[in-house]
Order: C-alpha cells, then structure tokens, then sequence
C-alpha cells in the first residue's frame, strides 16, 4: 500500500487554474495530448482541483481491456499508444478524474510532417513520475493548496485524528 | 490605494465590493486566504457569488446596478448604529452635515427593494466593519468604476472609510484595484489628458513652465487645456474634432463598448497609426503599424496599484524590426521637429520622472535593483516609501481634511424590458488577459480555453430558454448579436447574464453600451440589457462559430504577411 497521489486544500484553493496551465504544458510535447490532467471544479460553494488518487485497486485499471492503464502499486500509469478510447475508464472512476480526447499523431520525413492520424487518448494524472522536481501542478499552485501525500502523511494524519477523538472522549 | 497590498494580510476585516480577486488578481487573492487564516472577517458584496464568497464571512448578493443606493444606506447604518467615529469626523472631515442630509434618507429598510438586501444583513455587516480591529480595508474594483454611478459611488466608499475611522490608520482605509498591470503607472506618468507625470496639473502655468524648461521647448507649446478621453475618441472623429489617432498598447475593436460603432468611426480617419506586438483587429484597421517590443523583451519600472514602483529587466532581447516604445516615441517626436534622446529607461526614469515628480525623487533604479521595490510618496534616498498615505488623518486636500461627498442614487442607463429582459455585466476570466492578443498568442493558454468563449447563465435563465451547459447560444442586444456557447453557472444570479471580453467571436463589445459618465468618462461596461436563445442547429452553430474564427484568423495573418513583403519605392 504505497501509492502517492495529489491532494488539494479547498480552504487554499482560489481557483486560479494555474495548476492547470502547468499540466498543459507538462503535456505539450509530440505524442501526448495539450490537455490538463486535472480539473478546477468552481460551482455553488465549491472550488478545487479534483485529481487522480492512484487508487490502490484501480477500477480504471481494472476496466481497461488493452492495459493502457495499469496500477504496478506506485500509481496507476498511462501506456498511451494502448488506449482504443473506449471510454471504461471514464465510466469506472468516482472521482471523475479520467478522461478520453482525440489525439494527433503526425508522420514526419526529416522536419516535414508528411501524414497525420487521428487516435485516442486517455487523459489522466500520471504524476509526473518522470519530472524529478515532482508533479508540476503542486510546484505551480500560486496559494500552496496542492501537495503530494503518501502512505506516511496519510498515516500521520489518521493518527492525529484518532488522538484528538480520544482526547474528545476523555473530556466527554 | 491608501493602504499596500501585504497590509492587507494584517487588517481585521477586508471588505471587498464589485471586486473579484480570484480572476482578476490570484496573488491579491492569496493575500485574501492568509488574512482569513489570522482571523480577518472578511465581507463580500457582489451579485455574483464570486470565489471569495465561499470563505466571506458574510456575502451580500445587492442586484446588479444598485452600488450607490447599497453605499448610501451602508453608510446610513453606521450613523444610525451609532458607529460613527465622531471625534475623526469632527477633526478630519469636512461637509458631515450636508453628506447626511442625502445619507439620511437611505435606510437598509427603504432601499432594499433597490439592492435586494436583507436590511438586518446589512447592518450587521456595517458593524463588522466599522468596529473590526485593528482596521477594515475597503476594496473595490471595476464592478464599481465600470457602472453609471462609478465616481459617485468611490465618493461615499472614500466616506464611508472616513466616518467610521477605518482610514488614517496603518493597513486600513481604500483600495481601488487596478483593471489592468501597470494602469498605476500609466496614471503615474502622466499618460492622462489632464496630468504631467506626478500627478502634475497641465492646467497650472507654473508646472507647464516646469515641464516646458524640462523638454527645452517654449512654454506655448504645451497646451494648459484638459485632453480628450480614449472612450470620446469615436464621437470626436464624428464631429470631425479628431482626424488622426495614434493608439499603442490597446486594441479598442475588441476592449470599447459597441465595437461595431467604433469600427465604423474609425474607418473616417485620415490618419491612423497602431503601435503594438501582435496583429489585432484594431491593428488590422491601421494605416500605420510600428512593430514595438513585449514586457520580456524592455525593461523599465511598473506601478503596482499600491504605488510600488517595480523595476523590471529584459528576457531576451528584440527581434526583427521591433523597436521599444521609447525608441519609437522618440524617433518619431524627432521627425517631427523635436530633439528627443534617450541612451536607456534609467535615463528616462531620472530625467522625467525622479527630477520632475518629488514624490518619486527617492526611488532609484539602485533601490529596485533585483527583487527591490519602492512606494512612493518616497521623497529622499533614504526614504523607506510609504505603504499608508493620510496616517492619523492628515489627508492631501488644501485643507488637509478628508471632504465627506453624497450622491442620490439613479438607474442605470439601459434597463432590462420585455426585448431585452438579461442584464450583461462583463467580467474578467482567469487564464486570459484583456483583449487577449497577448494570451491568445500562448498555445497553453488557449489549449485551457477557446473561441467562441462563454455566457455565464444562472440555472433558472437558462431552464426557461431550454439551454444546457456548453449549448451554442445568441446573444443579442440593441447594438449588435453574437454567437456563443452557453456555461450554465449556479454562481451566476437570476436576471443576469456575465461575460468576458477577450472572445473574438462570442465578443460581448458587440452588445456592450458606450455610455460614458459625465466626471470619468468611463463606459458602463457593468450593464446593459440582452437577451440570450438557443441556437436550432447545434451542428451548424458549431460550425459557424469555427467559421468566423477562421475567417478572422485568416484575415489577421494576411495583413501580418505584409510584413514580409518589401516596401513599395515612391
């Protein structure tokens, strides 16, 4: 039980999107898609950018027929050129953080693009692993709401719950 | 502002009103957050339940247009409250009396048909911020300056701050934010028909003699009458007053109310010169383009709205023809008679601002070096710079008293009827800037958001017109009709419709009203009445909607293109 993932601060959050922008650009190279692998979801009362949670048993993963996702227990990766964009991901996730676009694979003969063909492309965080300051959106975020959590934060967090229950209860 | 933006993480309660942060300014926004997180009560007035509403501890929905009547009885509760700093007002202040005769007759109870507020809301949130400790700032944006009643309605915010002593004292007191970077330092400079840089009155023998023996020209010839608006321009050229125009930095075809109109004005110009780094539509009218640099190719000083003068240096340096607009500012007064040199901005910065302005004298390139900044007033070298002007009361006025100024409150110009039932208010978008030639330009940046752009629609607005969420939509008005894509928003109030005016094709100056007020002669670009149908064919919408863009984007890099062909030889 290892995965890390992104998580956000909706108190912090002030909707700026630049957590975006910078996914987009982390993605704006040939052979992937210019799309924003998380969301800032600004309605009624609610502002934050909802991510990938690298679920331990992926049910994106588990739906995927031609394993363009997979979960090796670190996260769930994207293998890109697999995905046929069928959609059961984005079906399978609750937290709605997958997605599928149409992708340009151009063809080029020296610096000239001689074809161009359209495919699929699952859109979803894949945490940067290959980035080694970290995931681009935590290191954008202008209001320090995104952070990356793993197993030992979480832990932390959950002790720190059950200590202040049982100091409720002591008081009660 | 009379307060610094830092300063506002410090104040006990910040009140903002027609300003919406989180768009138009992240960082101030941040600032926002962090003075929650110390304890800052925090009011939000707006009929949008903008992002900071989410962490306001009271949020105000007034109805679109109804600022001064909401101001008038706001400052009536802290009278009738007996919030009233008696002892500032008596010392510091000027005009109580007849201020209040007009105050006294907006109660929270009579003018709630007006704003829509609850008036016992209302009063508990004069008492939030008239008693906040250690200080309340008072912020507004352009959903006050862009309204009928935008002059009037900055008259009573300044009074309302006056009598409830929520100025004069450190981290408190107004802050009008900017609609644009650096529209500080253009005021700064004396880019305004009625200023030298400084704040200097061209209406003053004495400080044109100044300016005169500085620029080593007679005195006559610098005119001591007031200049002409930008928002005047188009009548102007139908009264046949202007018949020359040379615009750099702005693209009016986009940015001005009724666009469609301005166009046409323009198009009866002898002379029309566009000073810019990109081709916009407004370039694309030109007689005249003189290709100019971008902010990470020039370097010089911007004016934060605060008054923190920040200098600024160059990324890389200028391609092609492209020339910084001093370089060209100057190569230009020199054909035309004028001996103008310049050897860099730190010339410029010293000859015309530092020697001429007092107030900036202290603020050298040496103290902005790096991340160095300096807020003027900054008198002397040593001078630290002033985050908090009119400390203990000590205001600017000949008097030195703050004058306490009340209006009655009027409609605005173009009311929603029968035709016409959605109020439009434009807004800003975070991701876009202004006209968004610049922005427009980053592919990232328009990869998270694309033509033809959106109309905010509450729920119950767009049920009645059977439209859903990213529906192709019309928007229409008296002046003009565009096609959209509709964004159903429950952050959007009933009655009223919000769009941005960076969008070429769903570009809201097509319906946008040029009415201007009599003081600022600023448009009304917060109201005007439209309405909004659904598109029968989605299919063709969208096509059409691609179509026009197309064609736009054809239409600009043909006239881009000539660039590269050589100049005709006459």
């Amino acid at each position: 039980m290892g995965s890390k993932f992104v998580i956000a601060d909706p108190r912090k959050c002030v909707g700026c999107r630049a957590c975006m922008a910078a996914c987009l650009v982390k993605h704006y190279v040939p052979g992937d898609a210019p799309v924003a692998r998380l969301n800032v979801v600004r309605a009624g009362e609610r502002t934050a950018p909802i991510v990938c949670h690298h679920c331990e048993n992926a049910p994106c993963a588990a739906s995927c027929p031609t394993g363009a996702l997979y979960a090796d227990g670190d996260r769930v990766g994207v293998r890109m050129k697999r995905c046929i964009g069928c959609r059961s991901c984005v079906v399978a996730c609750p937290y709605g953080a997958v997605d599928v676009v149409k992708r340009y694979d151009s063809t080029n003969l020296g610096g000239l693009v001689i074809g161009s063909v359209r495919n699929a492309a699952v859109i979803k965080c894949d945490r940067c692993y290959d980035r080694p300051e970290g995931p681009a959106c935590v290191q954008a975020c202008t209001s320090l709401a995104l952070r990356v959590v793993d197993q030992d934060a979480i832990g932390e967090n959950q002790s720190r719950r059950q200590r202040a229950i049982a100091d409720e209860m002591a008081l009660a | 502002m009379s307060c610094g933006v830092p300063g506002m993480e410090d104040a006990g309660c910040l009140f903002l009103f027609g300003y919406n942060p989180n768009t138009s300014h992240p960082l101030v926004a941040r600032r926002v957050v962090k003075a929650k997180e110390k304890g800052a009560k925090i009011i939000v007035a707006d009929p949008r339940f903008i992002e900071t509403s989410r962490i306001a501890d009271m949020y105000l929905p007034l109805r679109n247009g109804s600022n001064v009547a909401f101001l008038n009885a706001f400052a009536n509760a802290i009278v009738t409250e007996g919030l009233m700093d008696e002892e500032f007002v008596r010392e510091h202040t000027l005009g109580f009396d007849e201020w209040w005769q007009t105050i006294e007759k907006y109660t929270p109870e009579n003018t709630r048909d007006i704003t829509g507020i609850d008036p016992g809301m209302l009063r508990e949130a004069a008492r939030m911020y008239a008693t906040a400790e250690p200080s309340s700032i008072l912020c507004w944006g352009m959903g006050v300056c862009q309204h009928l009643q935008n002059v009037e309605a900055v008259h009573t915010c300044a009074a309302i701050a006056c009598v409830s002593h929520q100025i004069g004292k450190p981290n408190s007191g107004v802050a009008p934010v900017r609609g644009q970077n650096n529209v500080q330092g253009a005021c700064d400079m004396g880019a305004l028909p009625n200023f030298f840089p400084g704040y200097q009155k061209v209406t003053d023998p004495e400080i044109r003699q100044k300016f005169a023996d500085n620029w080593n020209v007679p005195v006559e010839a610098l005119s001591g009458h007031v200049g002409y608006k930008v928002s005047d321009i188009g009548h102007l050229i139908d009264d046949g007053k202007i018949h020359a125009f040379y615009n750099f930095g702005e693209d009016p075809l986009q940015t001005e109310p009724d666009a469609l109109h301005l166009a046409k004005q323009f198009e009866r110009l002898d002379l029309f010169v566009c000073q810019d780094i990109f081709m916009t539509q407004t370039c694309a009218a030109a007689d005249v383009i003189l290709p100019a640099t971008s902010w990470g190719e020039h370097e010089g000083v911007f004016s934060a709205c605060d008054r923190t003068f920040q200098r600024f240096t160059a990324a890389v340096p200028p391609k092609g023809e492209c020339k910084h607009d001093w370089q060209i500012f100057a190569e230009v007064a020199e054909r035309m008679g004028h001996d103008m040199h310049y050897r860099d901005t730190q010339e410029i910065w010293d000859k015309e601002c530092r020697a001429m302005w007092p107030g900036a004298y202290g603020a050298t390139y040496e103290k902005m070096e790096g991340l160095g900044h300096a807020q003027w007033p900054v008198p002397t070298l040593d001078h630290p710079g002033t985050p908090d002007l009119f400390l203990g009361g000590a205001f600017t006025t000949p008097e030195g008293k703050a004058h306490l100024i009340a209006h009655e409150y009027r409609d605005p110009t173009e009311l929603p009827d029968e035709r016409y039932p959605l109020v439009l208010c434009t807004v800003r978008e975070v991701g876009h800037y202004s006209c968004r030639s610049m922005t427009g330009n980053c592919a990232q940046l328009s990869n998270l958001a694309e033509e033809p752009g959106y109309v905010h629609i509450s729920p119950a607005d767009a049920a009645a017109r059977g439209i859903k969420h990213e529906d192709m939509v019309w928007v229409y008005s008296r002046r003009g009709k565009i096609i959209t894509r509709a964004f159903v928003d429950d952050r959007a109030n009933e009655g009223a419709v919000y769009m941005t005016y960076q969008w070429w094709v769903g570009k809201c100056n097509d319906l946008t009203l040029h009415h201007v007020d009599e003081r600022s002669h600023t448009p009304e670009d917060k109201y005007c009445a439209v309405e909004v149908e659904l598109v029968d064919d989605q299919v063709w919408a969208e096509q059409h909607a691609e179509e026009l863009y197309m064609e736009l984007k054809g239409r600009l890099a043909e006239n881009a293109n000539a660039q590269h062909e050589a100049p005709a030889l006459s």
